[in-house]
């Protein structure tokens, strides 16, 4: 069916009325309505708690052992618990390094991240302080 | 009487707690904000206050000093400093059911109906830290006066670990004497010398004070503040965001602007601003004002000071209308003889704001029914890829008027490009 654009705005009892731009199917209504839903939003899905959560950029292979590579965009929880396993973002000497949290004979460790780097296990004291605690990761590819 | 607990948390040095989030090496350090354009320190850290700094010195005045012991200095990362704190703001609402947000680092919170306030503050406090990285103290009362007095309290002495609950009377009656009345909240300098002439010095010497007294020395303001201090809730808690009367987007450029080009290019920045806050608010603007001077302190130069306005009609929040009044105002403004004028500020007020589903209608609203559209689209583009990504192109691309900010930390939090990076 043709449409017809409107050139002169149309006044209806004094008022200018607007009208939506958007074409209109005149026959039954979809069937499909009802079951109309948000669309899926995966960045909601890896930040579970927003104000604690900080995104990082990750330079080269410190995370390799836990499947993050070079580019990688990482989701920080700071409010994460501090689990065995867990990959965490560790204060060393003032600066923020990636490790896993380890248990060895009843001590715990911070070790690091990519087992082919030559880094010594640096022992979890009650001063150590973590940043967070690893809630996710963000990878794209080139299109062009 | 039932007294109602009243908390105010307010974040510890918060720029430079801001920014010791992301730079883990400026913990322990010396370290200043400075202020807009880079002028003086607006925020310091504990060490940085023991090195002799003080609010508001000028940076030409302590470069020595911040040579001398290293002193970190950052120009203000807003953009940061305002993600942080809203994220504070909602870890609060977790604890709270009612916040109101009175400053960028400090909120009143109702803190009704918990029976061990001093434990849930702790665990608020603890939730604040862990969460954003932020540290925070309380102090709780029956009034915001008492509630401020008892956070000052907390601040200056580490016995209470950064949490006061003066709901205890007992508690108060001990404290409120050794507070000076200086200190206290709407106690200015005047006020103080005022009070200290007639021998009240001390928070608990001006709760005392006859309240005729109080207000024949100092309005019903200070009638008002004596019955805070008596434990008594005048200023209650904002739960309704009052109507905003009016607004203002006013800027000092970094150097001084000669030709109407320049100026104009920082006006059309401003209008745009405050056409964006009208649009986040839902308001319409009746009235837009520009003003531009001058440095005043330099009279050695000429000066020129002057502000316009002009109806805005229809009633608008449209960037082009906003825009297109601001030229008219800053024309009319403009000096009309040839002397070197050197502009330091510009800025654009705007008045009789409506809600937009009340502003008066007119004759002209049909001829740009795009209008809403078109603003929608802008907002959602610079929202999406940025501030500034789309602009008029009178507010031109040097941005040469533009804020010094030499020593701006990354926006950690709202660039995809300032992401801070681990390796």
């Amino acid at each position: 069916m043709p449409l017809h654009p409107i050139d002169q705005p149309v006044i209806a009892e004094g008022q200018p009325m607007r009208f939506v731009r958007m074409t209109v199917s005149a026959g039954f209504p979809s069937p499909a309505a009802d079951d109309l839903e948000d669309e899926i939003d995966p960045i909601a899905w890896v930040v579970r708690r927003p104000a604690s959560t900080f995104w990082w950029r990750v330079e080269g292979d410190c995370l390799w052992d836990v499947g993050i590579r070079d580019g990688d965009l990482i989701a920080v929880d700071r409010d994460g618990k501090r689990r065995l396993g867990r990959a965490v973002l560790a204060v060393i000497d003032g600066e923020v390094t990636a490790k896993i949290l380890r248990r060895r004979n009843d001590r715990y460790y911070l070790a690091p991240a990519n087992s082919a780097e030559d880094f010594p296990d640096v022992e979890l004291t009650p001063d150590s302080e973590i940043w967070g605690v690893l809630a996710g990761v963000v990878r794209r590819y080139e299109l062009e | 009487m039932s007294r109602r607990p009243i908390a105010i948390s307010d974040s510890k040095n918060f720029y430079v707690s801001a920014e010791r989030v992301f730079d883990t090496s400026l913990k322990n350090v010396p370290v200043i904000v400075l202020s807009n354009n880079d002028g003086c320190a607006v925020a310091r850290s504990d060490e940085a206050k023991a090195l002799g700094i003080k609010m508001g010195d000028p940076l030409h005045l302590i470069r020595d000093k911040v040579e001398a012991h290293g002193i970190r200095v950052f120009s203000s990362n807003y953009t940061l400093y305002a993600d942080l704190s809203r994220r504070v703001v909602d870890t609060y609402a977790d604890f709270t059911p009612s916040v109101d947000i009175y400053s960028i680092d400090e909120s009143f919170l109702d803190f009704h109906g918990f029976k061990n306030r001093e434990a849930h503050a702790r665990a608020m406090r603890a939730a604040v830290l862990r969460r954003v990285g932020i540290p925070v103290r309380v102090g709780i009362a029956s009034s915001k006066t008492l509630a401020k007095c008892a956070n000052e309290i907390a601040k200056k002495n580490p016995i209470f670990d950064g949490v006061l609950d003066m709901m205890d009377e007992e508690l108060a009656r001990w404290l409120l004497p050794k507070v000076p009345v200086g200190d206290i909240w709407g106690i200015g300098r005047q006020t103080e010398r005022k009070l200290r002439a007639i021998g009240i010095g001390t928070a608990a010497e001006l709760r005392d004070m006859p309240l005729r007294q109080a207000r024949k020395l100092g309005t019903v303001v200070l009638e008002r503040t004596v019955l805070e201090l008596q434990g008594e809730p005048c200023l209650s808690l904002e739960e309704v965001e009052p109507q905003r009367k009016g607004m203002a987007v006013t800027r000092s450029a970094s150097a001084p602007m000669m030709d109407f080009d320049t100026l104009f290019q920082a006006i059309t920045a401003h209008a745009t601003r405050a056409a964006e806050k009208l649009r986040q608010h839902s308001l319409v603007a009746g009235t837009l004002t520009v003003i531009f001077h001058t440095n005043k302190h330099r009279p050695d130069r000429p000066q020129w000071s002057s502000a316009r306005s002009t109806k805005l009609t229809p009633m608008s929040s449209d960037t082009f209308d906003l825009v297109e009044a601001a030229r008219r105002c800053a024309r009319a403004g403009w000096p009309k003889d040839e002397k070197p004028y050197g502009f330091s500020k510009a800025g654009v007020l705007l008045d009789d704001l409506l809600p937009l589903e009340d502003r008066p209608r007119t004759l002209f609203d049909a001829m740009r029914p795009k209008s809403a559209e078109l603003m929608c689209a802008l907002d959602m583009v610079n929202d999406r890829f940025g501030k500034k990504t789309m602009v008029l192109a009178s507010e031109g691309m040097e941005r040469s008027w533009a804020l010094r900010a030499d020593h701006r930390s990354p926006r950690y939090t709202t660039r995809i490009s300032e992401l801070p990076v681990i390796r």
